[in-house]
């Protein structure tokens, strides 16, 4: 995770800072901004650093130990699952939010991007009707809820270091520098 | 004696008049200013009367500083927020919505009342249509139409609305329930709010009430749509490709998702310089669609122009810095998938057209990256025994030249397991 400054005035409280998921390669920053109308940005450290007081990076040291992540192969079906090593896991699974995509909040609850799904025929249906398709569902994130919320894609880090925390900041601050 | 007790009660009815009235003119008159002295007028009648007493009056609510989130949440909401407490509020609403002594209803009815006693509070009032949101408030739909369409309610507030609505709309399901008559009005009032929002003069009025319907409306409508407001630069082109990759599944027939695919494809082809990079395209595609019955849902005609477009962008196995990272792996991993089965008739040969192409390049660490992928024992089950000693081979190759990147020894470990699966299956 990477933080910087965001001097942001809400009604005159202020609410600062930002924080986005960078990759052990740390050659990309996938964070929420309320910035544009699909709120999911890929964007490269280089140009995080670049836009205000960078905080540094942390980490949760465990990440490498946790067990495998079961995710979706794709958005438009999730027709199967994978189970990936933690730290490639939670990178991939903000690929796949960030193909469905996401609108901003300034509250600090959220609601996942969801997969798509295909309804069959039921009995009650007309005969000959086809398959219904559902299409996948926008979320909605704040930076830190974002972040939390990955962090969190199947217990990764367990909820309970997670849910307590309400801003960037203690976000940030709550885990280990590197 | 007698004259004692009629005093007493005159006393005690006269109080809870005046008290009742408080409350009242709270709930409905000057709602934005009053709300915390509702919230306090109840807690003190609630102080003064036995607690068996106060219960039989429900106006009077419950008591607000045991339980943050039960009837009086709305007036709670509403004092946090005019005093710029927005973690307070939040917690409150997540208390709320989390309440098992309330039902679905109650809790809409809450925070509607607090919408509207936010009135005039345009932070406020969206902040609160978050909120709703989290309840997928199916039975406000007219109310959550009302706040869009409302032309006098600043942008702010109609895009919240316009994206809350979304939430509220029914979707199909196998126990029929979007096929009663309230959840069919309910829907329909929705789409036409949506696309009233969508002609709307406010770009963000406009774009948010698209991007909602985007996910539920005719996929038709939803093309043009699209096109319309990317034509005035309201949208930008990597948002209208992603809208227009995920109608393709729900698309009616052969010739719509093959015009989904050209425009797709046109989009593309004629962006400047840097608007929308190819590499974009091909990411988002492989996101959504690859997986064998995500590319069961295309027909032959759409899948082979996809399939030509994506050939000729394969993204490169190592990111800007010249190494592999986790996203360029499985960026990679994807499109190859990707375009094999959208070139392919059926898993053996798309795997087959997997093998060769990760032969040709001979480069381990596309091996790792595909064998490493959630389809990697799928690939790996699929090849002959000379071709699993090859992947086998290309895997410890990769572990000792790629000893530094983590990305590779991410994945070098589910590589070979996929291996080891296609060992056992064989035996």
């Amino acid at each position: 995770m990477v933080g910087r400054d965001l001097a942001v005035t809400y009604d005159g409280v202020a609410f600062v800072g930002h924080v986005g998921v960078s990759g052990y390669d740390r050659q990309e920053v996938v964070e929420v901004l309320n910035e544009g109308d699909s709120v999911i940005k890929i964007n490269s450290l280089t140009n995080f650093k670049g836009r205000s007081r960078y905080w540094g990076a942390r980490y949760y040291p465990d990440l490498p130990n946790r067990p495998r992540i079961a995710l979706c192969n794709n958005m438009t079906l999730c027709d199967k699952k994978g189970f990936y090593p933690a730290p490639y896991g939670l990178r991939y699974q903000a690929g796949l939010w960030y193909a469905v995509q996401a609108d901003y909040t300034t509250t600090a609850l959220y609601r996942l991007p969801e997969p798509g799904y295909t309804i069959p025929p039921q009995p009650w249906m007309p005969i000959d009707t086809p398959p219904i398709y559902v299409r996948p569902k926008r979320g909605l994130f704040r930076c830190d809820t974002f972040v939390s919320a990955l962090w969190n894609t199947e217990g990764t880090v367990p909820a309970n270091e997670l849910m307590t925390l309400q801003t960037p900041v203690t976000l940030f601050h709550h885990f280990t520098p590197r | 004696m007698n004259r004692k007790y009629i005093l007493a009660s005159l006393v005690a009815v006269a109080l809870l008049v005046g008290v009742a009235s408080m409350v009242y003119l709270s709930r409905h008159e000057g709602a934005v200013t009053s709300g915390t002295e509702g919230a306090a007028s109840t807690s003190l009648m609630r102080s003064i009367l036995p607690k068996s007493v106060a219960d039989k009056f429900a106006f009077l609510g419950h008591d607000t500083e045991e339980t943050p989130g039960g009837g009086d949440a709305d007036s709670m909401l509403v004092d946090a927020l005019l005093h710029g407490r927005l973690e307070q509020a939040d917690s409150i609403a997540k208390a709320l919505l989390e309440n098992k002594q309330l039902d679905k209803a109650q809790k809409q009815a809450l925070l509607l009342a607090a919408l509207h006693r936010l009135k005039g509070r345009d932070r406020d009032q969206a902040r609160i249509l978050d909120y709703l949101s989290m309840l997928s408030p199916t039975s406000l739909a007219r109310e959550l139409a009302g706040e869009l369409l409302q032309p006098s309610n600043s942008a702010e507030v109609r895009a919240a609305a316009a994206r809350t609505i979304g939430t509220a709309f029914v979707d199909p399901s196998p126990n029929g329930a979007d096929q009663t008559p309230e959840a069919r009005a309910n829907n329909a009032a929705i789409l036409e709010a949506l696309r009233a929002g969508i002609a709307s003069s406010d770009r963000k009025v406009a774009v948010s009430s698209l991007l909602t319907f985007s996910r539920i409306g005719p996929t038709d409508e939803v093309t043009k749509a699209l096109l319309a407001l990317q034509e005035r630069q309201w949208i930008n082109r990597t948002d209208a490709v992603r809208e227009l990759l995920i109608q393709i599944p729900a698309a009616k027939g052969a010739e719509e998702q093959l015009g989904l695919v050209k425009t797709v494809i046109g989009l593309s082809e004629s962006a400047p310089d840097g608007d929308l990079p190819a590499s974009n395209v091909v990411s988002l595609a492989a996101s959504l669609l690859s997986g064998a019955d995500a590319v069961s849902t295309i027909t032959p005609s759409a899948r082979r122009a996809l399939g030509e477009y994506l050939v000729k962008h394969e993204p490169p196995i190592v990111d800007g810095s010249g190494n592999p990272s986790v996203a360029s792996a499985f960026s990679y991993a994807n499109w190859l998938l990707l375009t094999a089965q959208l070139n392919s008739n059926g898993a053996a040969e798309a795997n087959a057209q997997v093998l060769a192409a990760l032969q040709t390049s001979a480069d381990p660490r596309r091996v790792v990256a595909v064998l490493g992928s959630p389809n990697g024992q799928g690939v790996a089950a699929a090849v002959n025994s000379a071709e699993l000693d090859w992947l086998r081979a290309q895997v410890n190759r990769a572990a000792q030249e790629n000893q530094n990147s983590q990305a590779m020894v991410a994945l070098l470990q589910p590589a070979a397991e996929a291996i080891a699966a296609a060992d056992r299956s064989r035996r």
